[in-house]
């Protein structure tokens, strides 16, 4: 029986037929599944994010949204067992950045990577997504952020943590001054129909 | 006054040694910036001065590239 079974009007609808269909989408993976619901921090000037990332998905995107206390920016590290990563240049930064209409590049050798940059007049937005963190294997991490402003700032990066271990999730640090309030989402990709 | 932090959703205060570490992560952090920022500023003055040599203007150097 093909599946999923097609009625059209008048067709007697059987068990069987109906039971098939429930299974058929049952079965079904949606494309993101949420692995950690919407979680809001205020006033941190850490955010820990612990077992997000597992066997069961490969890659991951985490979105999120923050303000501050003052103009700062956000960094990120990976971590596992409640320990962040910050082996010294391990996190080989390298994208491009407007600002208003100026462009540039850059790239940077850090113990962290940047998550995002803020200021007190709006919200700023990220969207990152992670490649292979819980493989022990070294991570690709790339996405875009946002901080929207009179000019706003709009950054496109890559980074590779060339540390070749297992992660279970991510901090976000205000490692320059100020804190941070806002929330994040994880999703895994699903990697099966 | 301790800084926080939130663990997966949850407030609380940094530990000492959690301090002590964000405080040495803020420390390194600052250098890294300084040293971002210094080379930033070296290619600025570098494209300044040949700018200088060369008689042009950025938007004439721009208009040259497009």
């Amino acid at each position: 029986m093909a599946l999923p079974v097609t009625f059209v009007a008048g067709d007697v609808l059987e068990a069987a037929q109906l039971n098939s269909n429930f299974t058929y989408l049952d079965g079904k993976n949606a494309g993101l599944v949420c692995v950690k619901a919407e979680t809001a921090f205020t006033g941190s000037t850490t955010v820990n994010v612990d077992s997000v990332f597992s066997a069961t998905y490969t890659n991951y995107l985490v979105m999120a949204t923050f303000t501050g206390t003052t103009g700062d920016d956000l960094s990120l590290r990976l971590r596992v067992g409640g320990v962040d990563n910050s082996t010294a240049s391990s996190y080989v930064r390298q994208g491009t950045q407007t600002n208003g209409s100026t462009l540039s590049g850059f790239r940077a050798n850090s113990a962290q990577t940047k998550f995002g940059s803020f200021n007190t007049s709006g919200t700023s937005f990220a969207m990152f997504q992670f490649c292979n963190p819980f493989s022990a294997t070294t991570t690709n991490i790339y996405g875009n952020f946002a901080e929207p402003g009179s000019v706003s700032t709009i950054d496109s990066q890559y980074t590779l943590h060339n540390v070749a271990s297992s992660f279970d999730g991510f901090s976000l640090l205000c490692l320059a001054t100020g804190n941070v309030t806002g929330s994040y989402t994880v999703y895994g990709y699903s990697k099966t129909v | 006054m301790a800084l926080k932090v939130n663990d997966n959703g949850i407030d609380r205060n940094m530990t000492d040694e959690e301090q002590a570490l964000f405080v040495e992560s803020k420390n390194n952090y600052k250098v890294e910036k300084q040293s971002e920022a210094q080379v930033v500023a070296d290619r600025q003055a570098l494209k300044e001065a040949t700018l200088a040599k060369l008689g042009l203007t950025a938007d004439e150097v721009a208009a040259l590239l497009s």
